[in-house]
């Protein structure tokens, strides 16, 4: 888990990124203890409060869930609903970098959408 | 329960003809590890020796925990330190540690011990033969192991080395965790300590500029970079805190975060835009408008 403080995106949504990451690669199982708030400070040296919103981004995502008072607990379908949400994230922002190259070069919606209809018809 | 650490109402210092502190109203949050921040001259050590009795102020007034200040100072509830503290000239490091545990009932004289051995601080020395980098760790070190309740750093990491500093930085919110306080820090390496900081209270010529959460500051502003004829439609904008005009390519500093609606359409327009970090966000914020560049420095 690295944190870029010169990165556009914020802190705690890194962390929560490096948690989902850690989620995928299965080093963190479904149903068991996500990384405390404690932990996650004292490991990448940041500020508790920051460490807590990175936590509470992913109970708002729906990959956590807080369990048996206190523990955070990685959901049960959490690897689903990562890739669900990286799957829409990654395809609007694929698909406005498009329109903007395209913007740029004065391509139109009509040419630009006839474009992907045709590559979609040769496979 | 007091709600905040400290309450500040007004606060007003001049010296002589120049005026330090013009009036500061801020009411900050308990255990949080606040930057305070500001360029040389802003006024962050006056509202800091004023926090701790060592200036009077002119006019307004600071509560602690709902006390009145000087309550705090009695009771060794509260720590200042700063990096040319007079305490310790011709005395041994033993002594100030001594000094500590008279002053302090919370002094955990083992813990100041533990962190002089990790700064490498051999007890047996003179203060006044030490480095500048090694009076700052002892300050630190012993400043930390009175776990008061307030604690105020003026530039406690000044002279220290990169290796020492991360030490520091370190041993600073590991404590912080096991034994939470509010800790008021003055720097101006805000790149290197920004991670430790939950709020940070911006202050410019005497004035309060803001007191924010972290990651608010993070995303104040945001920065637009390309041809000037396409940021001028921008510009206009009273969202824009500064323009650069250069021949190739210019920037401008907007208000709002990479995530606003403007900033999407600074991207549709084909410019880059990219974040503000808290360092340059507290130099734009304070900066003049007139303010002169460098250029005409070599002109004849």
């Amino acid at each position: 888990m690295k944190i870029n403080f010169n990165d556009v995106v914020p802190i705690y949504i890194q962390i929560a990124d490096a948690i989902e990451d850690d989620i995928l690669t299965g080093h963190l199982g479904a149903g068991e203890n996500c990384y405390s708030q404690i932990q996650l400070a004292k490991e990448l040296n940041i500020n508790p409060a920051t460490a807590a919103k990175g936590i509470r981004v992913l109970v708002d995502r729906g990959v956590l869930e807080k369990v048996r008072g206190q523990a955070m607990v990685v959901r049960e379908d959490a690897v689903e609903i990562i890739r669900q949400r990286k799957l829409e994230q990654m395809l609007s922002e694929m698909v406005e970098n498009l329109v903007r190259e395209a913007q740029k070069l004065e391509i139109s919606e009509e040419v630009l959408i006839g474009k992907i209809s045709q590559v979609y018809q040769k496979k | 329960m007091e709600e905040f650490a400290v309450s500040i109402e007004g606060l007003k210092k001049t010296y002589r003809s120049h005026v330090a502190l013009d009036g500061i109203t801020v009411n900050l949050n308990k255990n949080q590890i606040i930057g305070l921040i500001g360029a040389n001259g802003s006024g962050k050590t006056t509202l800091m020796k004023i926090c701790t009795g060592l200036e009077g102020a002119d006019s307004g007034r600071i509560r602690m925990f709902g006390e009145d200040a000087r309550t705090m100072i009695i009771g060794g509830e509260m720590i200042y330190t700063m990096h040319d503290l007079p305490v310790g000239r011709g005395y041994g490091i033993s002594e100030i540690i001594r000094f500590y545990k008279i002053a302090y009932t919370d002094f955990d004289e083992n813990f100041c011990k533990k962190l002089l051995e990790l700064f490498e601080i051999p007890l047996k020395k003179s203060c006044s033969a030490l480095s500048q980098g090694m009076k700052s760790a002892v300050h630190f070190s012993c400043a930390m192991a009175t776990r008061c309740r307030l604690t105020l750093f003026d530039e406690p990491f000044i002279g220290m080395d990169i290796a020492k500093r991360k030490l520091a930085y370190e041993v600073l919110l590991r404590d912080y965790m096991e034994h939470p306080r509010t800790i008021l820090l003055s720097s101006h390496n805000l790149l290197e300590i920004e991670g430790l900081l939950s709020e940070m209270l911006l202050i410019h010529k005497g004035k309060l500029v803001f007191y924010q959460d972290m990651d608010d500051v993070r995303e104040m502003l945001f920065r637009v970079d390309g041809k000037e004829e396409e940021i001028s439609g921008f510009v206009e904008k009273e969202d824009t805190i500064y323009m650069e005009k250069k021949e190739i390519e210019s920037f401008a500093i907007l208000r709002g975060s990479v995530e606003s609606d403007l900033a999407a359409q600074a991207l549709k327009r084909g410019l880059t835009v990219s974040a503000v970090t808290p360092e340059d966000v507290s130099v734009y914020l304070t900066m003049t408008k007139e303010r002169k560049g460098t250029e005409d420095l070599w002109e004849c």
